[in-house]
């Protein structure tokens, strides 16, 4: 059979090439189209063909799908909560700093730098307990401000002081700062991330009912304190920063928060 | 007769036509998707340098008054030159002069130019001055995985308490964070590279690769990294990167660990893009 032979197959050819055309262009429209120019925010992801792939753990965890309702207190009780402590009943929260008042005194754990350790080491340090959790909190922050010790050094300056302290049924701890905190900071990752690790992680482990610390200056949140750290919402304890026992539950894997979807 | 064979030759034709435009169509096709997938998988060819700090955010001082902001930019507009001479490269700095820039701004102008690194340059200060030595860091889990964020960010919106930039919606927030997550094993496979370069340079020690809740990598959607050259709070340091010629090493060492991680760039992709 020749191409000039009238029985020549063109209708089938014809439509076998134009059905690879489509093929390859739905195969590019799907699998090639460029992305988002948005910056920062570009939810598609070039580079993800580009690299090799990714644990899904790190992929896949805390995707929003749902923004929810900002001020709607069915969705603040929709949110996962911190497995540190269950935070379901008040009472028991308020229970703990009840006591430690009853008690007259409380065991703080001031996480100070000792000379030659690159992480914070926690010293114990007993102090008179005041009757609120916020009073207690807000004397847990000046113990670190104002101490002084032979072989340890709190890495918070001595020039901050406090201006407001806070602590959200969430067991979320409002740190308000007057400026001095910001000023006094000095340049430098690890003096700053010392210096936040160090208040993080003497509130964490002091009080049981604090699981993050939201830092302020002035009644305003910061981008940072010495342009590192971000500190626009609340910060962990980190095992990369001070010595704490990583327990099961600080490694934590987000719950299912209900009300999601997917 | 013509008009028998005339007509039949005229379909064919038509015919024919009709397939060579079918075939073009699928050639132009092939050829517009294998150039797309090689500009998005095999080229390694745009990179952004993030001096640190700038303008009145100074960063660390030395004890001679030796500032941050200076040293690091230096460092890397020489890096700057080497990536563009000697590779070929597209190289975008984030400041080229003692300008303050927002650190949101500086990811963002990565991702618009579709950087393949991310690399931000800064020098260290601590209140002890025996610390000394380089350190490199990527993005930690904990930045972008704890829900401690997200209660705080509808608290802090119940509160009235704006972000720093003046967040516009949790959503989009999250998405700017979760930017990193998918690139942190390439970062920390290009933390190593860089910290070992660093390692090798004589005159610093070895502290190690770290990862921090820094903010000039959350937004970054490409391998991101931040190296802390030295500590300008050291004083035998200070007086290192004091000196043009140890900045130079510096940047040549920051320099071999980027050609590093473009080659092991193309070797995962098959082999493109070598020079």
């Amino acid at each position: 059979m020749s191409r000039n032979d009238a029985n020549f197959p063109w209708r089938v050819v014809t439509i076998s090439a134009m059905l690879l055309s489509v093929l390859v262009l739905i195969g590019w429209v799907f699998f090639f189209s460029p992305g988002s120019n948005n910056p920062g925010v570009s939810a598609t992801n070039d580079d993800a063909t580009e690299m090799a792939p990714v644990p899904p753990a790190t992929a896949a965890t805390s995707v929003p799908t749902v923004q929810p309702t900002v001020g709607d207190p069915s969705s603040l009780e929709s949110l996962a909560r911190p497995t540190t402590f269950d935070l379901t009943d008040a009472e028991i929260v308020d229970g703990l700093s009840i006591a430690r008042a009853e008690a007259g005194t409380m065991d703080l754990r001031l996480f100070l730098i000792v000379s030659g350790l690159e992480r914070l080491i926690p010293v114990l340090h007993t102090v008179a307990a005041p009757p609120t959790i916020d009073l207690q909190v807000r004397s847990a922050v000046d113990e670190l401000i104002s101490w002084s010790g032979d072989e340890t050094i709190s890495p918070v300056p001595p020039e901050s002081r406090v201006r407001e302290i806070w602590v959200a049924q969430s067991g979320v701890a409002y740190i308000d700062f007057y400026q001095s905190f910001f000023d006094f900071s000095g340049g430098g990752s690890l003096n700053e991330l010392h210096t936040v690790y160090s208040i993080v992680a003497t509130l964490t482990e002091s009080f049981p009912e604090i699981f993050a610390v939201q830092f302020l200056v002035e009644g305003e949140q910061i981008e940072t304190l010495a342009g590192h750290v971000d500190l626009s919402h609340p910060l962990q304890p980190s095992a990369d920063w001070v010595l704490i026992e990583q327990e099961g539950g600080t490694d934590q894997q987000p719950q299912d928060p209900g009300g999601i979807d997917g | 007769m013509n008009s028998d064979t005339g007509p039949c030759l005229s379909r064919n034709q038509w015919r024919m036509s009709r397939l060579l435009r079918a075939t073009i169509v699928t050639i132009i096709m092939l050829a517009t998707s294998m150039a797309s997938v090689g500009a998005q998988q095999q080229g390694f060819r745009v990179v952004v340098i993030d001096p640190g700090h700038g303008g009145a955010e100074v960063g660390a001082v030395g004890a001679t008054g030796l500032m941050e902001k200076n040293v690091v930019l230096d460092i890397s507009k020489r890096l700057g030159q080497l990536l563009e001479e000697q590779l070929g490269l597209e190289v975008y700095l984030t400041r080229d002069q003692d300008i303050y820039k927002e650190k949101e701004g500086r990811t963002a102008l990565a991702n618009n130019v579709k950087a393949n690194v991310f690399l931000s340059i800064h020098a260290n200060s601590y209140r002890g001055r025996g610390v000394h030595g380089a350190e490199t860091f990527f993005l930690s889990d904990q930045a972008t995985d704890d829900d401690a964020r997200r209660l705080a960010a509808i608290e802090n919106n119940a509160m009235g308490l704006e972000g720093p930039t003046g967040s516009d919606s949790n959503l989009q927030m999250l998405l700017w964070d979760m930017a990193q997550t998918t690139h942190l094993r390439e970062s920390s496979v290009l933390a190593e590279m860089v910290q070992s370069n660093m390692n090798s340079l004589g005159g610093t020690t070895d502290r190690g690769i770290k990862q921090a809740p820094f903010v000039v990598l959350k937004g970054a959607n490409m391998p991101a990294v931040l190296v802390e050259v030295g500590f300008l709070s050291n004083p035998d340091e200070e007086r290192l990167l004091a000196d043009a010629a140890y900045r130079q090493q510096v940047a040549n060492m920051l320099f071999q660990s980027l050609n590093r991680y473009r080659q092991r760039h193309a070797s995962l992709i098959g082999g493109g893009s070598s020079q």
